[in-house]
């Protein structure tokens, strides 16, 4: 529960539920833009957050 | 080199599709949900809660509806507050108009026949309204009487004199 409720939903639908930009943007009722924007913000906090899983595994 | 690239986040992120909740999660979904729901307003204060409920039971009620009631129960309080003042500031005479009648007849039960009435009782009901009638008798021979009238208390001749 680490990602924002924006940052989720949209990997969610995206990674998990397979789908595209354009149906994500009309359930959210955002544009295009911002769901790629959102996407690309959640990918780099994922990163970082695996990142430091696997430099430190136990915290 | 960065192992978590999107890429990889994509495949690792895919996996998600396969988990699946654990065995009666859908059965006790429902308790589950409303557990969660007593335990987030049990979080809240007591005032709020009573002001929710209150705020919620207006709503069911429409209260729009309901104004017409407490006018109609208003109407009604008001017309039998009039109806009763009326029938108890009735004057007097039409009381006595209304005991008068059997005082003036003759009695119910003549002298020989049986009656299971108390004779106490037939006498104070026959003395009452005939007392009540000479009281006005004795004002009718006051008014019946020439006025009096003293134009002057004191004579003439009790005036006092001159004296030098």
């Amino acid at each position: 529960m680490k990602l924002s409720e924006e940052h989720r939903a949209v990997v969610t639908m995206f990674h998990i539920q397979g789908m595209p930009h354009a149906e994500i943007s009309k359930i959210l009722r955002v544009s295009e833009g911002t769901v790629r924007s959102r996407l690309f913000y959640a990918n780099r906090q994922l990163q970082n957050y695996l990142d430091e899983f696997r430099k430190n595994p136990v915290s | 080199m960065n192992e978590f690239d999107d890429n990889e986040i994509a495949r690792l992120l895919r996996l998600k599709r396969y988990e699946q909740p654990p065995p009666g999660y859908f059965e006790n979904f429902l308790h589950e949900f409303h557990r969660r729901q007593r335990d987030e307003m049990l979080r809240q204060p007591l005032w709020r809660i009573c002001l929710e409920r209150a705020h919620g039971f207006m709503l069911r009620l429409d209260a729009r509806a309901l104004a017409s009631y407490p006018a109609a129960v208003a109407a009604v309080l008001v017309c039998a507050a009039v109806i009763s003042l009326k029938i108890y500031q009735q004057p007097e005479t039409a009381r006595v108009a209304l005991q008068s009648p059997p005082a003036l007849s003759a009695p119910a039960h003549p002298e020989g026949e049986w009656s299971l009435t108390s004779p106490v009782a037939t006498q104070i009901f026959r003395t009452q309204p005939v007392r009540s009638f000479n009281g006005s008798a004795l004002t009718h021979r006051a008014a019946a009487a020439p006025p009096r009238y003293v134009l002057d208390s004191v004579p003439v001749s009790y005036e006092p004199t001159f004296r030098f």
